[in-house]
């Protein structure tokens, strides 16, 4: 929900200040029409000098001229993903990597490729493949919901989770594919499954666990109507057991966040962490939705009070939220030059 | 499908409370080739569909989704569980169904989107990572000789006897004659017969120069003064004009971009209905070829050229590359040629010559352009279409010689009965003309017209339905010769009105007739063809594929039942067509029966033409 808005502003912040930028997303973006409503959307402007990603296909559709620098060999529906460079600017449409794995070799592509900071847009609906980036701007809206007051209550929840502590030692470091049980003492055992999505698996789990556990680690995917299940047999049996996910995305897919963290709440703090965890840099905030007119059957643009919106917002959550549209995009680039490039305070900008 | 291979692990998973017909269709496909599918039932959740297909350990998950709201979260969703339970590493992620659009594809993540409408066989294709080849495509269309499979036999004893008698009458009147026409057609003869000489290289491009030159000037003396001031001096008849070459390169570029691209698909559903042949004639070639691209895109089978009548009625014919500004597209070497070339090797090509002056070199120019099929009708033309009997009679031996030497099967129409003349006595006169062919040793289609034809209107044969009538007429055919019939011009003329899905309708019903009554093809129209008044559009064109595509598939096998009307009224037919025949071979010459109402009469609307009246002579 304003996702492209807040790309642009950071893209159009970035560069202003010199910053080289290279720009990839996981969905498909830079379409004039929104897929779903039929509206115009906010497309994606690119300047000379900036890196883009995207489909070789989309490459002449776009209206800025695109150089490729670099083959990734990575596919998608719409051919594989090349790497470029932006010789005149105009707007690019960007099919990128579907995959966490796949974003994670881009982006280091990218990288080598002089990119200073890589904005990875984000697709309608998904998240996990965004876990291999270094920060995450969260963008949230009218468009979700008009309820101000629910949507403050939902983005709460969703700021819960990335505040879920680490596992500390080794375990976090190492890969893992199956839901491991850590003992007191002795060998920790595994199991053959990797996911907590059925109540068979639950039981399953269960039947491994005993007296001596004290860890759970569930590197795979979950249901919170898994985890609620889980913490319900655990809780009366295995009083300090600890239950580790693999990072907080996982959790906010797992079901509503309203629902998962009110099923988080009865789980006392710290018994609850992740192997990774993934900075929280901002919320942004849009009160644009679409209103849907019975009468002609089609969607026009509507706002909600955005002052308002900005505010029940703020009350729910303790990182910083912008709207970008009032705000412009510099507020966002120096949050993320903070998390980017901490010890210098600010981006290593290439102004004089 | 022959091709082996390894057993895959499929999950299908309808993601909807209800529909999973679609998923049905394909697991049952891909069980059949052996591989290993599990089916969930619907109302599953994304939970489920990813635990059961990490549990099978399954290379590719099919989801459907038919019900629209929600469509993203749900489906969104699902690709992260796959990727946040390790399944996107190991499986093919592919979404389908009536809610799903390609952009979804990539904006959600899967690996491949099948939309609404989307074959069986190409899911099944896609399964086995191999590349999808359309039904169409594994049965190549192969062109069919029409003719084939009859022996011409007459089963009505007396009207054989009856038809050797009139054409023995003919051949005797026409012995020793010949007309402009004929000789402009062996002067044409010779200059395609130089033209390829030069292109084979047995001769020099000067010889070739000088010969047509001379071929030419001989040629001009044969024409009226419009066609003449042609070749003096390149002067254009009104309203016509030459595409330029880059226009013609254009066009053939464009066409050898497309040709052979694709197969064109079948129209039939099973075997035995009949071809489906198209009309064209917008008066520009090059929009023929791209009307005619479509038309083969969509499934036609067979394309007839219309000519414009004024041509019909100069002497002589003009060369070139020629669009003309008027419905109907000039008849010339080039104009042929280049539709021939544009066609896919199936689609079965006829150049009409059936009235006119140039009816000779017409057949010609078809056969040398490598026309399949031709058409002449000499008492058609004489009565109804404008030209001199005597002449059409001497032309149109000529084009049934041409027509043999060719090869080109050559359909008789018996459209006079759109003049008002009735069934019977245009049936007599095709009959004629079918024996005059097979005589001069073609092979004629006979092309009755299943139509709301004046007589019948004012005779109330169709008032209770267009089904007996219509079937009697085949009928009677049928019990006279072994002929291939070949309803036409288009099938149900006169029942087609402005409205589009009305036309598209009664071309459907009467197609599906002659299917039922075992027509081997059919000419249909275009929708918007009885009141165009000018270029049909292509559009238009595949409306009518579209609708006679679906009356195949409703059909199938089944038939039409003609009430016991019917077989009265082909009775009646064949005892009025011996009838006629008689009056014919009693008569003193074939053309005392042109000249003197006695194979049709000015009443019905049969009106002795004026074209090239006095024009034969001795040869």
């Amino acid at each position: 929900m304003g996702k492209t808005t807040a790309t642009r502003a950071l893209l159009e912040a970035a560069y202003r200040v010199g910053l080289s930028v290279g720009l990839t997303g996981i969905g498909y973006d830079g379409e004039a029409l929104d897929n779903l409503t039929g509206l115009p959307k906010p497309r994606l402007p690119v300047e000379p000098g900036m890196l883009v990603a995207t489909a070789r296909r989309c490459l002449n559709a776009a209206s800025a001229v695109l150089h490729p620098v670099a083959d990734t060999g990575v596919a998608t529906p719409m051919g594989e993903v090349v790497v470029a460079r932006v010789a005149e600017p105009g707007l690019v449409v960007i099919v990128g990597p579907r995959t966490g794995r796949d974003v994670r070799q881009i982006t280091h592509l990218m990288g080598q490729l002089g990119g200073q900071l890589i904005l990875v847009d984000g697709a309608l609906n998904r998240m996990i493949p965004l876990m291999e980036t270094d920060g995450l701007i969260l963008s949230t809206g009218a468009a979700r919901t008009t309820d101000v007051g629910l949507l403050a209550a939902e983005t709460g929840a969703s700021n819960a989770m990335f505040r879920l502590p680490v596992l500390e030692g080794d375990g976090g470091k190492q890969p893992q594919t199956c839901i491991t049980l850590t003992r007191h003492e002795g060998p920790p055992r595994q199991l053959s499954i990797g996911s907590l999505l059925v109540p068979s698996t639950v039981d399953q789990l269960c039947s491994f666990a005993d007296q001596d556990t004290c860890q759970i680690i569930v590197p795979g995917a979950l249901s919170i109507s898994c985890l609620s299940l889980l913490w319900q047999r655990l809780e009366s049996h295995l009083a300090d057991v600890v239950l580790v996910m693999a990072d907080p995305l996982r959790l906010l897919i797992s079901g509503e966040p309203p629902v998962v963290q009110k099923s988080l709440s009865q789980i006392p703090k710290g018994r609850l962490q992740v192997l990774r965890q993934l900075p929280l840099i901002a919320i942004t905030v849009n009160p644009f939705y679409p209103r849907y007119r019975w009468r002609t059957r089609d969607y026009r643009p509507a706002y909600v009070d955005a002052v308002l919106l900005q505010e029940r917002i703020t009350e729910a959550v303790d990182v910083p939220v912008i709207d970008v549209k009032r705000q412009g995009g510099d507020a966002l680039l120096g949050l993320v030059s903070k998390l980017l490039w901490p010890e210098s305070g600010h981006y290593p900008w290439s102004g004089c | 499908m022959t091709e082996q291979v390894s057993a895959r692990r499929i999950l299908l998973a309808p993601l909807d409370p209800v529909h999973d017909v679609g998923l049905k269709l394909i697991a049952k496909a891909l069980d059949e080739r052996g591989h290993h599918t599990v089916l969930l039932s619907p109302d599953v959740t994304a939970e489920e569909v990813i635990n059961t297909a990490l549990e099978h350990d399954v290379d590719t998950l099919l989801v459907s989704r038919t019900i629209g709201y929600g469509v993203d979260k749900a489906l969104g969703r699902l690709v992260d569980l796959a990727e946040a339970s390790g399944l996107r590493d190991r499986a093919r992620l592919v979404v389908g169904g009536m809610a799903i659009k390609p952009e979804f594809v990539a904006e959600l993540g899967f690996d491949a989107a099948f939309g609404p409408g989307t074959e069986v066989e190409r899911a099944v294709a896609y399964v086995e990572e191999r590349p999808y080849i359309p039904q169409a495509d594994r049965a190549q269309k192969e062109k069919r000789d029409i003719t084939a499979g009859y022996d011409y036999r007459f089963h009505h004893q007396a009207i054989a006897d009856l038809l050797d008698q009139i054409v023995d009458m003919i051949l005797d009147e026409a012995q020793g004659k010949t007309s402009p026409g004929v000789q402009r057609t062996r002067l044409r003869d010779e200059m395609l017969t130089v033209q390829h000489q030069q292109a084979q290289g047995g001769i020099s491009a000067s010889q070739a120069e000088e010969t047509q030159r001379t071929l030419r000037l001989a040629y001009s003396q044969h024409c009226e003064e419009l066609i003449t001031a042609f070749y003096a001096g390149g002067r254009m008849p009104p309203r016509t004009r030459t595409l330029t070459g880059s226009e013609v390169a254009n066009l053939i570029a464009q066409v050898n971009q497309i040709k052979g691209q694709w197969a064109s698909p079948r129209l039939q559903h099973v075997a035995g209905q009949p071809l489906i042949f198209v009309q064209y004639g917008t008066g520009c070639p090059a929009m023929d070829v791209l009307h005619m691209k479509v038309a083969e895109g969509w499934g036609a089978d067979g394309i007839i050229h219309f000519d414009p009548s004024w041509e019909a009625r100069s002497e002589g014919l003009i060369e070139g590359y020629v669009a003309h500004h008027e419905s109907g597209t000039l008849v010339t070497f080039e104009n042929l040629k280049l539709m021939k070339d544009a066609l896919e090797p199936a689609t079965i090509y006829q150049v009409r010559a059936h009235r006119g002056l140039n009816t000779s070199e017409m057949a010609l120019l078809a056969g040398h352009a490598g026309a399949d099929m031709t058409k002449v009708n000499i008492i058609y033309g004489s009565l109804c279409g404008g030209t001199d009997p005597e002449r059409l009679m001497v032309d149109g031996i000529e084009v049934l010689r041409i027509a043999a030497r060719f090869g080109m099967s050559i359909d008789v129409p018996a459209n006079e009965e759109l003049s008002g003349v009735p069934a019977y006595k245009t049936f007599a006169s095709m009959l004629i003309g079918a024996k005059l062919a097979l005589r001069l040793g073609a092979r004629p289609v006979l092309q009755p017209l299943l139509c709301y034809a004046p007589d019948v209107m004012i005779g109330g044969q169709m008032a209770d339905n267009y089904v007996d009538f219509n079937a009697a007429k085949f009928w009677a055919l049928q019990r006279i010769v072994q002929a291939p019939i070949w309803p036409g011009a288009p099938v149900g003329f006169f029942t087609h009105t402005e409205d589009r899905v009305q036309s598209a309708v009664t071309t459907a019903l009467h197609t599906a007739l002659t299917a039922s009554l075992g027509a081997g093809m059919v000419i249909i129209a275009s929708v918007d063809e009885a009141y165009a008044g000018g270029p049909i559009a292509a559009t238009s064109r595949i409306d009518a594929l579209r609708a006679v595509q679906e009356v195949f598939r409703f059909f199938g096998h089944a038939t039409i039942q003609p009430t016991p009307q019917a077989e009265l009224w082909a009775d009646e037919l064949v005892d009025n067509i011996e009838g006629q025949l008689r009056r014919v071979a009693q008569a003193e010459s074939f053309t005392y029966c042109l000249y003197n109402d006695v194979l049709a009469t000015r009443r019905e609307g049969a009106h002795p033409g004026r074209f090239g009246q006095g024009t034969v002579t001795e040869a």
